[in-house]
């Protein structure tokens, strides 16, 4: 990891993991049993995870939560989810701006508890800048995806 | 023969739908009421969604609980939901109830509101959000790759019980999903 936490690297790979905190209320049983993630339960924008590449899953439970779990989804799935969104905004709003929704590393630099390298957003590109308000159908559709993408890799006891 | 048609909620609701919609047709079925235990044994305010398997007055009461949530409820910034949503979803909960669909969770939308999810077979979802925004999103999806967004205004709340009951796809029966 880099001595500098200010080092920023958007090189994300595809296959690179990443990490989403999960409370019990976040998931639900599916008619096999599993869990799956709560679509209504995400927030979009701002959507924080931590990246793998920087990090090991288990510490998005530090240092508040360690009785939470998590779902991990890889960048691939972040850019297909986008993908199949946006396509959906074209074909509904043809003269829409382009979206594209991908990881953004945000290092949070704060010398103390809360500090975390591998902090990364999940941010809407809208015409090619970063926006807080995509187009909301279309926030919606990418998060419905997104959550359907997610594999619960530790469940929450709490 | 087909696999048993799966019975939720509890008894007053399902004999309310039938006496809307009439006695299911489940030839070659079988019928097994399930009442799922809630996820958690959490407090109001404490923890912010329930498995919704006591009801309609559970429910609604469930839906209440969330006005005592505040601000930034799962650390990620979400916003409480306010109490337009929360009238607006207790409102929705009655007619959704009355047309025996009665959601797997209420919970508190990550961007503010109330969310209902219902969990269908085969990959299938569908969310009802009482909006921040004093409208209701309708969110339908046939599996992974598949989403499809809706917004409606609170004048138009029968139609979202419309939506929902043709997506939710009883196939003639009332409050059964088949497996």
């Amino acid at each position: 990891m880099p001595d500098d936490c200010e080092a920023i690297d958007n090189d994300f790979a595809l296959d690179e993991l990443l990490v989403y905190r999960l409370r019990t209320d976040d998931v639900i049983p599916d008619e096999h049993g599993a869990l799956a993630v709560i679509p209504g339960n995400l927030r979009m924008p701002d959507f924080s995870v931590n990246r793998t590449k920087f990090s090991d899953p288990d510490w998005v439970l530090y240092p508040h939560w360690p009785e939470m779990g998590y779902a991990t989804f890889s960048v691939g799935d972040v850019l297909e989810a986008g993908a199949i969104a946006a396509e959906k905004l074209r074909a509904r709003e043809p003269k829409a701006a382009t979206h594209e929704f991908k990881p953004v590393h945000e290092p949070i630099c704060e010398f103390n508890e809360n500090w975390n390298f591998a902090h990364t957003s999940v941010v809407c590109f809208k015409a090619g800048k970063p926006k807080k308000s995509p187009a909301r159908l279309a926030r919606f559709e990418f998060r419905q995806l997104l959550a359907s993408r997610m594999k619960i890799a530790k469940r929450p006891s709490r | 023969m087909s696999q048993p048609a799966t019975i939720r909620s509890s008894a007053p609701e399902i004999l309310l739908g039938f006496a809307i919609l009439g006695w299911p047709s489940l030839a070659d079925s079988e019928i097994a009421i399930v009442s799922p235990a809630p996820t958690d044994g959490g407090r109001p305010g404490i923890h912010h969604s329930r498995r919704l398997p006591l009801g309609l007055t559970q429910a609604l009461e469930e839906i209440s609980a969330l006005r005592s949530i505040e601000d930034n409820w799962n650390g990620y910034g979400s916003p409480a939901p306010t109490l337009q949503a929360i009238n607006a979803a207790r409102d929705l909960a009655v007619r959704l109830f009355a047309r025996s669909l009665s959601p797997d969770t209420a919970t508190a939308a990550g961007e503010g509101g109330v969310a209902f999810t219902f969990l269908l077979p085969a990959g299938r979802q569908l969310t009802i959000e009482s909006t921040n925004e004093d409208d209701f999103l309708v969110v339908t999806s046939e599996g992974r790759d598949d989403a499809n967004a809706y917004e409606y205004d609170h004048a138009d709340i029968d139609e979202v019980v419309e939506v929902a009951w043709a997506f939710v796809g009883l196939q003639g029966t009332s409050h059964a999903r088949r497996a």
